[in-house]
């Protein structure tokens, strides 16, 4: 009795999840998927309900006819419209350790790296805003986002100052269309997937003419995504390959974005 | 006999036993301190702690399975007006129609349900005048032959209610006792503590109307709250150890998308959304009959809002959950004034405190007793290894039983313990070897 009692308790304590039983009253034919890819058939005209075990994770689906399941007090009527029904996947012990440690403050979520601060403050929405320093002294400012898309340069009035569509997806954008640009947009095959305002910044210089790699790496511990595509194209100027490219996943991210 | 004694006579038992009775000797005062109010005004400094280590511990509770409740009580069925049912049910012009609560009463009676909570503030009509609308017209008719016990939100708040002059609790505008005798007002309020998070069952405070996760605990337990004698013995019992009724262990309600559905971590718990229970989603049979329904919103998400110890629900829980979370608590624990077996606790919590302090000074002073890093390790062990076996000593005990024992005290009084001993041992001028 006693270990009975000892060990219900320590299965809630270590939250085990159990497989459930449920009743298929089934017209017509239905599909058990299990775990590990095996798969079930069950084919029937009314008559007597089945009851099946599933464990966390399978997945029941009717494929003609209907079916009315019943899972503990609930019931899913299964048809045309709701074909399937699932059993949640129960998180694991691991999981759930992981998750308790987090909650209890023990163990933190991964934090992020370089350009991690939110570029809010200026851009629509969540889009970051294109930031330049007004002594950029490249010709040419290179944006790296997807493939297939377009960029466009969009001038005070909403007139169209430049634009260009790349198959490999960087663009090549002139300095001079840039300095008299407001707003960026970057179009994908289904409409604008990424529109912000291009801002000059004024960033405080010590007046010593720099090479490309520092103005590279200034921008780079600005931490501001707008500045980005900047750092990205000082860094490819001054040949730092490696570096660029781990700015470059993180342009395609924020510029490629998925809502203006 | 004789090994038992030569165990006794062994210098890391004796030490570990020395610093056991000195742990326990610390904890025996502060509880005492505590019970007493020995402190003074200066108390609300132990209390206020107090919270810091039993959120942890609620924290820790926060995803697992809660043990099987300690009496029979109906299941316990949360129908929620949730995003999907807003957009399933929305009648042109309006966010959510009152000709649906009414439709959704009608299903719940059914069930025979042993009783209702809808935590929807019905006090007035949808419209500024008099005129009722259609919709507040029907559920009106549904109010009034409700058969079954119903438990309605007293819009009124708790300081106005201390006036003489309180006008009766309304229902669309009527008074709420005479429309229907099987109704009774509520206190839906959540409690919160000062520093904005709720933790408390509400206390039920003379003259007022009991707290909503209260009420329907005394309901499914088959009181009647008509009667004064059971209403009466339903206040009664939310009068716990410190006068503000009893902690709320929270638990994550489980939710799930369309056509999944796995296990609530709170055992005779469903939740099923309006817009499925309209459709027959809830099995109609000895099971459910006699459950114990609470209808309630989830969306919009940001209108009842509360903040609760739980980390994962930063944001806030909603406030249907936070009465869900306390009737759950009160159903699966027991009764707050039928206390837990504290022998056992006496019992248990001094005979771990040993076993580990003798674990690790057999470590230190047995296995490590010539190394040069006894004393760092020593020091490293001693205090983390108590700390940390109270802690899981805690949260299974939380799990387990639900109480919320004073737990900060065993911490506390560890760490006042070994300050005590490096202070007494400083004056005595040499690290004493094993004692």
């Amino acid at each position: 009795m006693t270990h009975r009692r000892i060990s219900v308790a320590l299965m809630a304590v270590l939250g085990l999840a159990l497989g459930a039983q449920v009743k298929l009253e089934l017209n017509g034919k239905a599909r058990l998927e299990r775990k590990g890819g095996v798969a079930q058939t069950y084919e029937r005209a009314g008559g007597s309900p089945l009851t099946l075990d599933l464990q966390p994770g399978d997945r029941l689906c009717v494929e003609r006819g209907e079916a009315r399941l019943t899972y503990g007090v609930r019931v899913y009527n299964l048809g045309a419209a709701t074909a399937c029904f699932q059993l949640a996947p129960s998180p694991s012990l691991w999981q759930r350790l992981t998750e308790a440690c987090k909650d209890v403050g023990i163990c933190k979520d991964e934090a992020a790296r370089a350009f991690a601060k939110p570029a809010t403050s200026r851009g629509n929405g969540d889009a970051p805003a294109l930031y330049l320093p007004t002594d950029y002294a490249l010709p040419e400012l290179r944006l790296p986002v997807a493939g297939g898309r377009r960029v466009r340069l969009l001038g005070a009035g909403g007139e169209e100052l430049f634009s260009q569509e790349a198959a490999t997806g960087v663009f090549t954008l002139p300095t001079s269309a840039l300095r008299f640009a407001q707003r960026l947009e970057v179009a994908g095959p289904g409409g604008v997937v990424y529109a912000a305002p291009v801002v000059w910044v004024a960033l405080e210089a010590d007046g010593i003419a720099q090479k490309p790699r520092e103005q590279g790496l200034r921008l780079l511990l600005s931490e501001q995504v707008g500045f980005a595509p900047a750092a990205y194209s000082y860094l490819l100027a001054a040949g730092e390959r490696e570096l660029a490219a781990v700015i470059e996943a993180q342009i395609r991210a924020a510029f490629g974005g998925s809502a203006p | 006999m004789r090994p038992l004694s030569r165990f006794w006579q062994s210098p890391v038992a004796r030490k570990a036993l020395h610093r056991t009775a000195l742990i326990l000797l610390v904890m025996g005062a502060l509880q005492l301190i505590h019970r007493y109010d020995l402190l003074g005004p200066l108390g609300f400094l132990v209390d206020v702690e107090q919270n810091a280590p039993l959120d942890q511990l609620t924290r820790v509770v926060y995803r697992w399975d809660a043990p099987p409740p300690r009496q029979a009580f109906p299941p316990v069925v949360l129908v929620e007006v949730d995003r999907q049912s807003l957009e399933a049910l929305r009648v042109q012009g309006y966010l959510f129609h009152r000709g649906r609560m009414a439709d959704l009463l009608l299903r719940v009676a059914e069930y025979r349900p042993a009783g209702v909570l809808v935590d929807f503030d019905l006090s007035f009509g949808s419209n500024e005048q008099a005129a009722l609308s259609e919709g507040d017209e029907r559920l009106l008719r549904v109010l009034a032959r409700f058969p079954y016990p119903l438990l309605l939100a007293d819009g009124r708040s708790p300081e106005v209610l201390s006036d003489a002059e309180v006008p009766e609790p309304s229902v669309l505008g009527r008074p709420m006792g005479r429309l229907n005798p099987q109704i009774f007002p509520v206190n839906a309020f959540v409690l919160y503590d000062s520093d904005g998070v709720t933790r408390w069952v509400p206390k039920a405070e003379p003259g007022q109307p009991l707290p909503a996760a209260l009420a329907l605990y005394c309901l499914g337990v088959g009181r009647d709250l008509s009667r004064p004698e059971d209403l009466e013995a339903c206040r009664r019992l939310s009068v716990g150890p410190f006068g503000v009724g009893e902690r709320i262990v929270f638990r994550e309600i489980r939710r799930f998308g369309s056509g999944v559905q796995g296990e609530q971590l709170w055992k005779g718990l469903a939740v099923i959304s309006a817009a499925e229970f309209l459709r027959g989603g809830l099995v109609r049979s000895e099971s459910t009959e006699g459950a114990v329904f609470l209808l309630g919103r989830t969306w919009p998400l940001d209108s009842d809002q509360h903040f609760v110890p739980v980390r994962a629900a930063s944001s806030g829980l909603q406030g249907i959950d936070i009465h869900v979370n306390a009737l759950m608590t009160l159903v699966t624990y027991g009764h707050f004034s039928a206390g837990l077996n504290r022998w056992l606790l006496v019992f248990m919590v001094p005979t771990l405190v040993f076993v580990a302090l003798f674990l690790t000074y057999a470590i230190t002073d047995g296995l490590l007793g010539r190394s040069r890093f006894r004393k760092v390790i020593n020091g490293l062990l001693e205090p983390t290894i108590i700390v940390w076996l109270l802690f899981w000593v805690g949260a299974f005990i939380v799990n387990r039983f639900g109480y919320f024992l004073d737990y900060l005290f065993p911490v506390v009084a560890m760490h006042f313990a070994l300050l005590g001993l490096k202070v007494w041992r400083g004056a005595k001028g040499h690290d004493a070897p094993a004692d």
